[in-house]
């Protein structure tokens, strides 16, 4: 069962333990943009087949997911982009064009990931 | 009067204080991160217990022996995505009238999605905000404060 075993805080702690977790997510995010550039790369040098490409949709569709919640609007928005021209791709053939637009999307992503969190 | 509040007298007074379990939600998302904060602002901000699952199946094992009061439900998971869920939650007569509530970063979903989970009760929108998360469900899900 995958039921965490994540103590329960005290109320007064909530925003140190929200905090902690959002730097988890922003590490988690970081790798997840690095697993997202490997498959593009790899997409522009051998190609990927339906399964790689499906499996770099996910990752963007959970960057989407979990960014915006943890102070990056941005990241969130940029991502879901990305989900979408990468869902197009895992069903047709890919323009280096496209493969670009990917490229500059995800170094938005870096950029905005290399900043603090806006958690307003 | 909320479950967890006292019983009161005509003039305010209380005369006796209702023990009620807190209530349970199941947390279903294949996000390790966001299942642990929706667990940490469910239990702190809503004093809800929180059980979460990592996936449809392990959801529709757990909701059978558990019987949370509500299924805060991914929509887009490997595997069993979250309307097949929904479905098999449905199926199953221990847990058919578990009130669902979509979450997605994927928006909008389509009327057959909506249509084919008669207990849903709402969808949640990803992100969201860890703050508001156990007010929306609260009221989506037509508790009283």
């Amino acid at each position: 069962m995958s039921n965490s075993q994540v103590p329960v805080p005290p109320p007064e702690r909530m925003a140190t333990v929200l905090s902690a977790i959002a730097a988890q997510a922003r590490r988690t995010n970081l790798v997840r943009a690095a697993e997202l550039r490997a498959a593009l790369d790899r997409a522009a040098s051998e190609g990927l087949d339906a399964a790689d490409w499906a499996a770099a949709e996910r990752t963007a569709h959970q960057l989407a997911g979990s960014a915006g919640t943890f102070g990056y609007a941005a990241v969130s928005e940029l991502a879901r982009s990305l989900e979408r021209l990468l869902a197009q791709a895992g069903v047709a053939e890919v323009e280096p064009a496209e493969l670009e637009r990917a490229g500059a999307l995800l170094d938005q992503v870096g950029d905005e990931l290399a900043a603090e969190p806006d958690l307003a | 009067m909320s479950r967890d509040d006292a019983t009161t007298t005509g003039d305010g007074q209380p005369t006796e204080m209702v023990k009620v379990k807190p209530r349970k939600v199941l947390v279903v998302d294949d996000d390790d991160i966001i299942r642990e904060v929706a667990k940490v602002a469910l239990e702190v901000v809503g004093g809800w217990h929180v059980d979460t699952a990592v996936s449809g199946d392990e959801a529709s094992r757990l909701a059978a022996v558990d019987q949370p009061d509500v299924v805060l439900l991914d929509v887009m998971m490997p595997a069993l995505d979250g309307p097949s869920t929904a479905a098999l939650l449905r199926a199953d007569p221990l847990t058919r009238d578990v009130p669902v509530i979509f979450l997605t970063a994927k928006t909008p979903l389509t009327d057959d999605q909506l249509e084919a989970v008669p207990n849903l009760v709402g969808v949640i929108t990803k992100p969201f905000d860890p703050m508001d998360l156990a007010a929306e469900i609260r009221r989506l899900a037509g508790w009283e404060e």
